[in-house]
């Protein structure tokens, strides 16, 4: 069995696991304890209990940022790694599970428009991945990334910055926005680049925050591959 | 500064604004080098990036163009260089020179004056002198050699006399050549009160385009319109002067005036080179980061 195929397996069974609960349930005074959902319960501020049902086919999602934001990359972009992700995240399910990948193809997208449409059209307990370079997290606000937490296995994959570590300009350079075509000069020098290093780690950390926070799994990936950040997600790395 | 071009140059000194906006909005010289990124407001709140660079560059592609533009405009400077020139300094010696409003008296303060002239005068100049009271007297021929006319100077006779401005001026003229740049500085305290009319002389003087400069010495009694209109016909200048300080001053304004000439020079050369040297910068700049890697 190559490496790759038995994270497969290692990661749909770790989301079967968490497929397989039904939507918990209030408890009642005399019911079973050990049967109490401890983290839903820590959520919703009250006892809750949850029931195993066994047998029933997963929901696969995948929310993949479009924007051309994620066209950037230092040998290739970092949308390709991204769909590497969701292709592996595919993978995982079988053949009998359900695949919904939103937005449709040929929709524009937007990643808050996505969460909220995956809330409407996925069953509970489906496992979503969100793929994106999350540069407007304030469009996520921590309720609706809530929201989905409590309703899916979320999955979130966060792009690295390929200039984290080198930021490839010198002297006086021209930027232009790849979304919005706007233009601006800088000088970057050798102070510009530790502040932006320093910067971009504070960035990606508090996005990782926010999503733990509301009860996601996160991870990067980098335009090397998305393969590894799903791995990396489930710790199978 | 002038334009042989004005119109054009006008037209530059507009379009600068208008580059500068159109750069600041569109960025007409780099449309196509330049880094993409995913969040430009990110990038710039990392960086911390002043605004600078951006209006440092605009502003060079703006100027870059202007000075174009102006070279286009044949842009023009004048200098100053010495003329060769022959200046006859005509004296008055009238017996109202003697008179000490002017320390110590008039007529030795003027020779004092006329000193300091000669010695400002450009080296080249020629230099003559006439004197004049009731009659008019050639004291020096025109000469290059400032010796000999600071030797002309200590021969000025003693002021005794009538003022007979139109014969001194008549001599003045006759010791001058017949070209180049010539000029004739009259030092006199009076009113014309003898011989050949000024006026007369003074319609010569211009026919023959030579310059007068009056310069009026004293507080007594002058016949100043009269020597202000004949300064005015023949191009130059009347001074009145009623201090020993304000002398020498004046007199060698006076000087100067007479032995230089102002040439233009073009210096379309300065702006074409600036222009192509701040277009050069501006695109290397533009480039991906190859201004300074």
């Amino acid at each position: 069995m190559t490496p790759v195929r038995r994270a497969v397996l290692q990661a749909r069974a770790i989301l079967r696991r968490h497929g397989e609960r039904t939507p918990p349930r209030d408890y009642r005074p005399g019911g079973d304890t050990r049967a109490i959902d401890w983290s839903a319960s820590a959520r919703a501020g009250l006892p809750l209990m949850r029931e195993r049902r066994r047998d029933e086919p997963l929901a696969w999602s995948a929310i993949v940022d479009r924007s051309s934001s994620m066209d950037v990359g230092r040998r290739r972009a970092l949308a390709v790694a991204a769909w590497e992700a969701v292709h592996f995240w595919r993978s995982c399910a079988d053949a009998h599970d359900r695949w919904v990948e939103l937005p449709e193809r040929g929709h524009p997208f937007g990643l808050r428009d996505s969460c909220e449409v995956a809330l409407k059209v996925l069953p509970a307990h489906a496992a979503l991945i969100v793929a994106g370079d999350f540069h407007q997290p304030d469009t996520l606000a921590a309720d609706m990334l809530r929201k989905l937490a409590q309703r899916f296995d979320c999955t979130a994959l966060i792009a690295d910055d390929p200039w984290r570590h080198d930021l490839a300009m010198n002297g006086f350079v021209q930027v232009s926005d790849i979304e919005s075509g706007r233009r601006r000069h800088f000088f970057v020098g050798r102070r510009q680049r530790a502040r932006y290093a320093r910067a971009v780690r504070a960035r990606l950390d508090a996005i990782r925050r926010l999503l733990r926070c509301a009860g996601w799994r996160a991870s990067f990936f980098d335009e090397s591959g998305g393969t590894a950040g799903v791995l990396r997600a489930f710790r199978l790395a | 500064m002038s334009f042989a071009h004005s119109g054009l140059a006008i037209l530059a000194v507009l379009a600068f604004p208008a580059v500068f906006v159109a750069q600041r909005t569109g960025s007409l010289l780099e449309r196509r080098a330049a880094y993409a990124y995913s969040n430009l407001a990110f990038l710039t709140e990392a960086l911390r990036a002043p605004v600078w660079p951006g209006v440092v560059l605009d502003a060079a592609g703006a100027f870059a163009l202007c000075a174009l533009l102006l070279a286009a405009a044949q842009p023009r400077y004048y200098v100053t260089v010495p003329a060769d020139a022959t200046l006859a300094i005509c004296i008055d010696t009238s017996g109202s020179m003697r008179s000490r409003d002017v320390a110590p008296t008039r007529a030795r303060a003027a020779l004092r004056a006329l000193r300091a002239f000669v010695t400002e005068v450009p080296p080249g100049t020629r230099i003559g002198i006439t004197s004049f009271a009731g009659t008019a007297q050639i004291v020096a021929f025109p000469s290059v050699d400032r010796n000999a006319v600071l030797a002309g100077l200590a021969s000025v006779p003693l002021p005794n006399g009538q003022t007979a401005i139109g014969n001194g001026l008549r001599v003045a003229l006759a010791i001058l050549p017949a070209s180049g740049t010539r000029a004739i500085v009259l030092v006199t305290d009076g009113t014309n009160n003898r011989g050949e009319d000024p006026g007369g002389v003074a319609m010569r003087l211009r026919s023959w385009h030579i310059r007068l400069d009056v310069i009026g010495v004293g507080s007594g009694p002058l016949s100043e319109p009269e020597l202000r209109r004949y300064a005015a016909e023949t191009g130059g200048s009347y001074i009145r002067i009623r201090s020993a300080t304000e002398l020498p001053r004046e007199v060698l304004r006076a000087a100067r005036e007479d032995a230089t000439i102002r040439k233009p020079r073009e210096c379309s050369e300065a702006f074409v080179f600036s222009g192509l040297f701040l277009l050069t910068a501006a695109w290397f700049a533009a480039k991906r980061g190859a201004f300074l890697l």
